[in-house]
C-alpha cells in the first residue's frame, strides 16, 4: 500500500464527515441555557456581593462616626468635669484651706491634654518682683504639652505672680497656690507662713506634676490657676458655640426630599406550579423563564421627613418604581384567526384560551413592570453631624401599575397589561425595606444624601391563583436633594 | 436569518436569542465531532453541551483571526480530549507491535458516516483518539504527541493499528455486501 493510497483512505474519512449532520437532544440547549444562566446569576452574585460590601462599609463607616461622635461627647463631659472642679478650688480653698483642697489639686493635677490655650488672663494681683527673664518671649508651658501660654500675654510684669527667688517658690499672699522648684503646684493656706511652708517636704497629695521643666528652671513663669481659667473661659465658648452649632442641626425637625434610584432584581427561588392545562403544559417553560428574569430597577420619588426625637425619624413619600427585565422564549401566541401574534408570556397565557401557541424561531422578551410605591421608614440617626449616618427600616405599599411585554421578534405586538380581574398581577403588594442613609449637609437648608437599601416583597407580585410565585429582591442606591423646612 | 457577524455580536452581549440560533447553526456539525471521540451519544451530548458553554463563555475573546466554525469545532475538540484524558491516564497508551497492514486498500466510498462513525467508535480508547485527531482533524503525530502527552512514536503506532482495525472492519462489511448484494445502508 503506498502512501497515495494510504492518504486516500485517511482523506476518505475526511470527507464522509465533511458534511456530516446528526440532530442532538433537545435536552442539550436546555442544559446549556441553565448552565449559562447559572454563570450569569454568579455575575449578578458577584454583583451582588459588591453592593453588600459597598453597604457593608457603609456600616464600617457609620460605626466609625459613631466611634468618634461617642469619644468627642465624652471629651466634652471631661472638660466640664475640669469646669467643676476649677470652681470648687476657687471656692473650697479660699474658705476651708488646705485640708478642703486635696480633690480641687487633683483637679487641676489631671493631664486636661485637650485644654489649648491661645490666650491669658493672668490675675492682675499677682506680682513679680524680679527676672526681667520672666518676660522671655518663649512660649512657656505648663501642665502638658498641650496647655501652653503665649509669651505675648506673659509680657506685662502686672501679670506674673510673685517670685521667691531663694526657694524658687512662687506665692501670693492672697491666693493659696504657689509651686515649687520641682516643678509642683501647692496650695497654702492663707493664714500659713510661705517660709515655714518652703522648709518642710510637701505631702505628696498635694503636689502636680509639671512636666515642663523650664516653668520653674526657665525664666519665664505663669500661674497655673489663673492660665487655668482663662483656658476654662476660652472653653466655655466653645462650648457654647458648640451648643449653638448643636442646636441649629437639632433644629433639623421636617424636611422633603426628592431624589432616584437604580440598582437590580432578581427573583429569590421562583416556583412554577406544574402545568394544570394543556396551555400552561406548552408554555410552562417561558412561564419560568420570565418568573426567574432578573434586571434592573429605576426609581423616582419624593419624600418627607421628620424627627420624631433626637435620634429617631420617620420618613415617607411616593416612587415611581420601574422594573426591566427580559427573557428568552421561542414560542408566540396568535390571535384564535392568526392575523396577529404577541409574545408569549404570562399575560398572554392567562388572558385568554383561544388564543393559539405557536413555536417560532427564540427570540427575545423585554418586560417593564411598573409600580407606584408608597414607603414609610423609621430611622435611628447613629450620627448627626453635618455628616449624618441613618439606618432605615420600614415597610412600602406597591400599587401595580401594568407591565409591558415588547418582544424584540419582528412581526409580534408590544402589549399592555394592567391590573385587574384578569390581570395575573397583584393590584397591592407589601415589601419590607431596609437600608441606609449617607447625607452630607452642604448648606443651611440643604442635604444631600446616598441611599444604599434592599426591598423585598413579603408576597409574589402574581397572584395566587396563576401558581408562579416571584419575589423579586432589589438592591438600589438612590441620591436624594432633601431641603430642610425648619 | 443573522449573519455570522451579528451572531457572534449578539453572543457577546448574551443575547439568548443569538446565542440559541448559534447553537441551532452548528450543533449538527458538533455532535458529530464529538460523537467521533465518545462512545456513546449520552458521553458526545455531555461533551457538546460543556463545549458549548465554553463557546459562549469565550465568544468575547474569539479574535475572528479563524473561522467560527473552525474555532468552535477546536473547542469541541479539545473539551473530547479534556474528558478523554482520564481514561487515557486509566489505560495508557503503549507502542504496539508492526502491524500489518492489508495490501489491498479499501475503499470507503459508498459508505455511509453514520456507518464509519461507528466503526470508529468500536475502536479502542487511545486508537479512536489518535486517528481522529491525524486522519480527520489533520494533525501530524508530533502535535499529537504533545497534546496527549505520549511519544511520536506512540502517536503513530496507535494510529497504525486503529487503521489495521478499520480496514478489518471495511473488509468484513464490504464481503457482507458482496455475499449479500446490497448496501446495508
Amino acid at each position: 500500500m503506498n502512501d497515495m493510497e494510504r492518504r486516500k483512505f485517511e482523506e476518505g474519512f475526511k470527507d464522509a464527515f465533511k458534511d456530516a449532520e446528526v440532530s442532538p437532544s433537545e435536552n442539550v440547549w436546555t442544559n446549556i441555557e441553565l448552565d449559562i444562566t447559572r454563570a450569569e446569576g454568579g455575575k449578578m452574585k458577584q454583583r451582588l456581593l459588591f453592593y453588600k460590601l459597598l453597604a457593608a462599609a457603609s456600616i464600617t463607616f457609620a460605626l466609625c462616626m459613631v466611634g468618634v461622635d461617642y469619644y468627642s461627647d465624652n471629651k466634652g463631659i471631661e472638660v466640664n468635669e475640669i469646669a467643676l472642679s476649677e470652681n470648687t478650688v476657687q471656692g473650697r480653698s479660699r474658705t476651708n484651706g488646705r485640708a478642703q483642697t486635696e480633690n480641687s489639686v487633683r483637679a487641676i493635677d489631671s493631664a486636661t491634654p485637650s485644654v489649648v490655650t491661645e490666650s491669658a488672663e493672668v490675675s492682675p494681683e499677682f506680682k513679680t518682683e524680679q527676672t526681667p527673664t520672666s518676660t522671655s518671649p518663649s512660649t512657656t508651658f505648663i501642665g502638658s504639652e498641650n496647655y501652653h501660654v503665649a509669651a505675648s500675654d506673659l509680657n506685662d510684669e502686672n501679670t506674673l505672680p510673685d517670685r521667691n527667688a531663694s526657694n524658687t517658690l512662687y506665692t501670693d499672699k492672697s491666693t493659696p497656690f504657689a509651686t515649687d522648684g520641682n516643678s509642683n503646684v501647692v496650695f497654702i493656706s492663707p493664714d500659713e507662713n510661705f517660709n515655714d511652708m518652703a522648709d518642710r517636704p510637701l505631702p505628696s497629695l498635694y503636689t502636680s506634676s509639671v512636666k515642663h521643666p523650664q516653668y520653674v528652671t526657665g525664666q519665664s513663669v505663669a500661674d497655673p490657676v489663673a492660665l487655668m481659667f482663662a483656658r476654662l473661659k476660652d472653653l466655655e465658648r466653645e462650648l457654647s458655640g458648640e451648643k449653638k452649632d448643636k442646636k441649629s442641626r437639632s433644629a433639623e425637625q421636617l424636611w422633603t426630599s426628592v431624589g432616584f434610584s437604580a440598582g437590580s432584581f432578581n427573583s429569590v427561588n421562583p416556583n412554577v406550579s406544574p402545568p394544570s392545562n394543556q396551555t400552561m403544559a406548552r408554555t410552562n417553560q417561558t412561564v419560568n423563564r420570565q418568573a426567574k428574569a432578573s434586571g434592573t430597577a429605576y426609581s423616582l420619588g419624593i419624600s418627607v421627613g421628620t424627627k420624631l426625637a433626637e435620634r429617631w425619624v420617620i420618613q415617607g413619600g411616593v416612587n415611581y418604581l420601574t422594573q426591566l427585565s427580559d427573557y428568552t422564549t421561542d414560542e408566540a401566541i396568535g390571535s384564535s384567526n392568526l392575523e396577529s401574534f404577541k409574545a408569549a408570556s404570562l399575560n398572554e397565557f392567562k388572558a385568554g384560551i383561544d388564543n393559539k401557541v405557536i413555536s417560532t424561531a427564540p427570540y427575545t422578551v423585554n418586560t417593564s413592570v411598573r409600580f407606584i410605591s408608597v414607603p414609610v421608614q423609621a430611622g435611628y440617626l447613629i450620627v448627626n453631624k453635618k455628616v449624618n449616618v441613618l439606618l432605615n427600616a420600614g415597610v412600602s405599599t406597591d400599587m401595580f401599575l401594568q407591565n409591558t411585554v415588547d418582544p424584540e421578534g419582528n412581526g409580534l405586538e408590544t402589549t399592555t397589561q394592567g391590573h385587574g380581574d384578569d390581570s395575573p398581577y397583584r393590584a397591592l403588594n407589601f415589601s419590607g425595606l431596609v437600608g441606609t442613609e449617607l447625607s452630607y449637609r452642604f448648606a443651611d437648608r440643604y442635604r444631600l444624601s446616598l441611599n444604599p437599601g434592599l426591598r423585598y416583597p413579603f408576597n409574589s407580585i402574581y397572584k395566587d391563583n396563576v401558581g408562579v410565585d416571584a419575589t423579586p429582591l432589589t438592591f438600589d442606591i438612590g441620591l436624594r436633594f432633601r431641603y430642610i423646612f425648619k | 436569518m443573522l449573519n455570522e457577524q451579528e451572531l457572534i455580536d449578539g453572543c457577546r452581549k448574551s443575547d439568548r436569542a443569538s446565542q440559541r440560533a448559534l447553537y441551532d447553526r452548528y450543533c449538527r456539525k458538533m455532535m458529530v465531532v464529538c460523537l467521533r471521540y465518545s462512545k456513546t451519544t449520552a458521553e458526545a451530548e455531555d461533551i457538546l453541551q460543556e463545549g458549548f458553554v465554553k463557546v459562549f463563555n469565550g465568544l468575547k475573546d474569539f479574535r475572528q483571526e479563524s473561522k467560527l466554525e473552525t474555532w468552535i469545532t477546536r473547542i469541541m475538540v479539545n473539551t473530547a480530549l479534556n474528558a478523554q484524558r482520564k481514561k487515557l491516564y486509566l489505560y495508557p497508551m503503549v507502542d504496539v507491535q508492526e502491524i500489518d497492514l492489508p495490501e489491498e486498500e479499501l475503499s470507503i466510498s459508498g459508505i455511509h458516516f453514520t456507518q464509519l462513525l461507528e466503526m470508529i467508535q468500536a475502536l479502542p480508547q487511545g486508537c479512536q483518539i489518535v486517528f481522529n485527531l491525524f486522519a480527520i482533524e489533520g494533525y501530524s503525530h508530533k502535535e499529537i504527541a504533545e497534546q496527549l502527552g505520549i511519544s511520536e512514536g506512540t502517536s503513530k503506532s496507535q494510529f497504525a493499528r486503529a487503521k489495521s482495525l478499520l480496514q478489518k472492519r471495511l473488509a468484513k462489511e464490504s464481503t457482507y455486501y458482496e455475499r449479500y448484494g446490497e448496501a446495508k445502508i
